[in-house]
């Protein structure tokens, strides 16, 4: 499955967010877009997803605009999205939040196989799965969110600041646990500001600054760039 | 064995100060049912749609009527009129559901105002189909009155309300903790954008929630019915409760819905037996603002985050 | 079905319709004339026909339709010479004091009443100031609204609440083992509060002690605890004084078991209560309004021409709308036509003159001017009132009681507990 983004338009009360953004994502790669805070990082990945409407250019999944649809139709398509904040279902238990992953989805036997899948990747949630998903702790929150989007089986996962407020060591954590599910095969599109963890996982990868593709390449010469050092990884 | 006077009278005194007591929390039970299915439908309503529903009363209203007509004026059995009722109201929930609070998704100011023109158009209808003049009333299905240790007394009429909406109440919990339906609905009062992520539709989750909330107030109204004078104002009184109920409880919190219920019914009772009805809404309405200010998340609310 | 057989059947709807079209349009034009050669004489209602008090307002209505109607087949009534045929025009102010003086200027500006039937309170306090100044008649079934400021306000059928005497009297002559008393009222100034205070001195003057007096808004849904407290004093006699929840409450006596004796100021729709309790729990409640089928009513020294006829007349076309007052406006309307014949005039100030300079005859026989002592103005007619019993599931006269004399003796009583409740003396 090929995601192809062209001139991607977003326009926020007449302020554009995105201007003429555009991506080609080949299936079962791992894209990383980078960028400061207000570059329009999740915005791009919000229209993706179906959240926001774009006010100009086109998304096509292989060979169909995907646009236009909802973003409940969106993920039925096998694009899933872990939203920045992890905004997990709080009140509701952590195998009630697995479940919802997979309410697009009927065949109980399979989604159960799916549930010890997630719960063989996050041994914490299922010494957990009982308990509301507000008592969790933030690491624990993230792995909720990403393991509930993969219970609707994506063939394309798109991530949005999956590090943001945890320990460095929980952030090697989610980084390993990424790199094995775009190794199984899922696509990954992930969004971060901590650049240096991005182009250590990414094969390629895209700088934003204000709207617009400032710069893309593969992800080890992004790394290598004294622009992108200099700007995004401090050094 | 003659007692004296003075232990004679005080003994009297003190059964019938207890046999009070334990009337009233009878009494307060029964209350608690009709608050809790009245507010359970309204918390519903609010949490998934973001619209405080203002014709949630009317809801309960038209339940009423709808027993008052079929079951008072044509005779229709009323185990059936309670189903009809259910399912009248629960269409008019619908229809709010799709062509007012849809169109007005994000106004909720649009939305409220639109559920008081649904308040006003309900009020006009009962009278038309009513009529005016005095309240309506409904011979009560189930005569008789049962009595426990030979001084409580439960009218069989209010037993059956209560066990309804004991029932009704916990098919309710079910369905929200136990079905994948319920989970999204709850998902979708939560964090609407984050269920939206997961597939769930949103749309069809709302009109939902006005289903079920609608057949709860549709249901408290038939149950309602034979116990209280029907007129095209009795909304009125219900919004007010389920208000209260809905704050102390937690908006946005069933559990504390039906907590809160329980609690302020047995209050309003115990303060209307022992002081009187008005003291009692006084010191309910003042309960709520100090829950306002105290404890602005409600007994069983959680703080927002974010 | 073919359209053949049908069109004959067709043919004479359609001939039916256009005569009735042109006998609708003619009497519309010329109403008088194609109905009758008589002046007409307006009377006004301005009264509640919707919302909560629409039962105190509108089966007045019906009942001064059909007394209307009676006079002017019989050919109208003769007021100085004229004869004219009754004209009811009514305005349904909602019990709404905006509307109320609305109404009140609509019926005497266009409508041209010569005097205006109201139900009482706020709503007449409303239009008093303008019908005094423009000295318009008219006539309240609230004496406590009577002030010194206005001659223009009567009170010549229903005195609320003072008959409610007779009832307690009654109740002490014939059940003397009775000791105590509990009242339940709604707490509003205008009729809760005027009721729970005469019931309170009829109590004391009858030697009963009163355990207990419940007042409660109008926002009960559940009169249960209400009912469970006011039981708990243990009281001979429940009591309510007036109420818009005669019916709940009932219900609630009847499942907590109430055994003791029932007095009421108002019992109306108590079929509704029976088929709520039982008939055998309903009878024995005394209250103070009868029916027109009553028999005792058929008897001399009434002032009402063929109760049992208007009984059945209103009981045809409204079979589920007697109330108190579907008697009380009628009664009111004919004492009116009485003074306007003997005043020989209709103008509110001549009948005026005439309604006080004559003892007036009152429905139920007797009547005395009274009010001074508690308004400021000798302006509500007071006379005999029935003591009225549920028998068998049928409310049924007993006997007359006679309000001016328990008054007469007993003003200061009643004074008393007015004050006690903080409502308007004198």
């Amino acid at each position: 499955m090929k995601l192809s983004v062209q001139d991607l338009e977003v326009n926020y009360n007449n302020v554009a967010a995105l201007k003429q953004i555009s991506l080609e994502v080949s299936d079962g790669a791992f894209v990383t877009l980078i960028g400061s805070n207000g570059a329009g990082k999740s915005t791009t990945l919000r229209t993706i997803s179906g959240l926001v409407k774009p006010s100009g250019g086109r998304i096509c999944l292989d060979d169909q605009r995907i646009d236009m649809l909802s973003a409940d139709k969106i993920l039925r398509l096998g694009i899933a999205h872990v939203p920045e904040g992890r905004r997990i279902f709080k009140d509701l238990s952590v195998a009630e939040n697995l479940y919802l992953g997979a309410y697009i989805h009927q065949d109980k036997a399979q989604i159960d196989l799916d549930l010890d899948k997630v719960y063989s990747r996050f041994p914490r949630l299922e010494e957990r799965k009982g308990q509301h998903a507000r008592t969790l702790s933030g690491g624990e929150q993230q792995m909720l969110s990403i393991g509930r989007s993969l219970m609707s089986r994506p063939r394309i996962l798109l991530l949005d600041e999956p590090s943001l407020g945890l320990a460095p060591i929980i952030v090697q954590e989610i980084g390993h646990i990424l790199r094995e599910i775009n190794q199984q095969g899922v696509t990954v599109i992930l969004v971060e500001q901590n650049a240096d963890l991005a182009l250590q996982l990414a094969d390629y990868g895209y700088v934003l600054e204000t709207g617009r593709i400032a710069m893309q390449d593969k992800a080890e010469l992004l790394a290598d760039n004294e622009h992108v050092k200099k700007a995004y990884l401090g050094i | 064995m003659i007692l004296p006077s003075f232990f004679a009278d005080s003994f009297y005194e003190t059964i019938l100060a207890l046999e009070l007591f334990l009337q009233s929390i009878v009494n307060g039970t029964i209350q608690s049912g009709f608050f809790a299915l009245a507010a359970v439908g309204l918390v519903l309503i609010f949490g998934v749609m973001g619209v405080v529903n203002f014709a949630h009363g009317e809801l309960v209203m038209v339940g009423a009527y709808t027993v008052w007509f079929l079951h008072a004026q044509h005779s229709t059995p009323f185990l059936i009129t309670i189903v009809i009722a259910i399912l009248v109201v629960t269409v008019i929930g619908i229809l709010m559901e799709k062509f007012l609070f849809r169109p007005m998704r994000d106004d909720p100011l649009g939305g409220l105002i639109c559920s008081i023109g649904v308040l006003f158009i309900l009020q006009v209808l009962a009278t038309l189909v009513g009529g005016d003049g005095p309240s309506k009333q409904v011979p009560p299905p189930f005569e008789g009155t049962m009595v426990l240790f030979e001084f409580l007394r439960i009218p069989y009429q209010r037993l059956f309300s209560i066990a309804v909406s004991v029932a009704a109440l916990g098919l309710l919990w079910h369905f929200l903790t136990h079905t994948k339906l319920g989970w999204a609905l709850r998902a979708v009062s939560q964090d609407r954008e984050a269920a939206s992520l997961q597939g769930i539709n949103s749309n069809r989750i709302s009109m939902i929630a006005i289903a079920v909330g609608a057949a709860m107030a549709g249901l408290a109204g038939a149950l309602m019915a034979p116990l209280t004078n029907i007129n095209p104002h009795m909304g009125h009184n219900v919004i007010i409760t389920a208000f209260i109920v809905t704050i102390v409880g937690g908006v946005g919190s069933l559990s504390g819905a039906v907590i809160a219920s329980v609690l302020y019914a047995l209050f309003h009772t115990f303060v209307t037996t022992y002081f009187n009805g008005t003291v009692a809404t006084i010191s309910g309405l003042l309960i709520m603002v100090l829950v306002l200010i105290v404890r602005p998340t409600g007994i069983m609310g959680h703080r927002v985050s974010e | 079905m073919s359209t053949h057989t049908q069109r004959p059947a067709r043919r004479k709807f359609l001939k039916k319709a256009a005569a009735g079209t042109v006998a609708a349009t003619t009497a519309s034009v010329f109403p008088n004339i194609v109905l009758s050669a008589n002046k007409t004489l307006t009377v006004g209602m301005n009264i509640p026909m919707t919302g909560d008090y629409a039962p105190w307002g509108l089966p007045g209505l019906y009942g001064c339709e059909i007394i209307a109607n009676n006079i002017n087949k019989e050919g109208g009534v003769n007021i100085g010479g004229e004869t004219y045929d009754i004209k009811v025009a009514s305005y349904d102010h909602g019990y709404d004091t905006e509307k109320a003086l609305q109404g009140f200027k609509k019926l005497v500006l266009e409508d041209d009443a010569s005097m205006v039937m109201m139900l009482g309170g706020s709503t007449v306090a409303a239009v008093l100031p303008w019908a005094t100044r423009k000295k318009v008649l008219t006539t309240t079934l609230l004496p406590s609204d009577i002030t010194p400021d206005s001659d223009y306000l009567v009170a010549t059928c229903e005195s609320h609440p003072l008959y409610n005497v007779t009832g307690v009297e009654w109740l002490a002559k014939n059940f003397p083992d009775v000791k105590s008393a509990a009242i339940v009222t709604n707490n509003d100034a205008e009729y809760g509060l005027q009721s729970a205070a005469t019931y309170q001195a009829a109590f004391e003057v009858a030697g009963i002690e009163v355990v207990d007096t419940h007042l409660h808004g109008f926002d009960v849904t559940d009169f249960a605890p209400i009912v469970s407290s006011v039981l708990a004093k243990n009281p001979d006699v429940f009591c309510m004084a007036t109420s818009f929840y005669v019916t709940p409450i009932m219900e609630q006596l009847y499942h907590q078991g109430y055994k003791g004796k029932i007095i009421s100021c108002t019992l109306d729709y108590y079929d509704e209560i029976i088929a709520k309790t039982s008939k055998e729990f309903v009878n024995g409640t005394i209250f103070q309004f009868p029916d027109f089928d009553d028999p005792k009513l058929q008897e001399s020294g009434v002032n009402f021409p063929d109760p049992a006829g208007f009984d059945a007349a209103f009981r045809k076309d409204h079979p589920n709308d007697w109330s108190a007052v579907a008697w009380e406006y009628p009664a009111i309307l004919l004492n009116w036509l009485d003074a306007a014949k003997a005043a020989g005039s209709a103008d509110s100030e001549s009948v005026a003159t005439t309604l006080k300079a004559n003892k007036q005859e009152f429905i139920f026989g007797g009547g005395d001017w009274w009010g001074s002592q508690l308004w400021g103005l000798d302006n509500a007619l007071v006379g005999r009132w029935p003591i009225v019993v549920i028998e068998d599931g049928k409310a049924r006269i007993q006997e007359y009681g006679d309000v001016a004399g328990w008054l007469s003796s007993n003003k200061d009583v009643l004074v008393k507990h007015m004050k006690e409740l903080g409502l308007r003396t004198v």
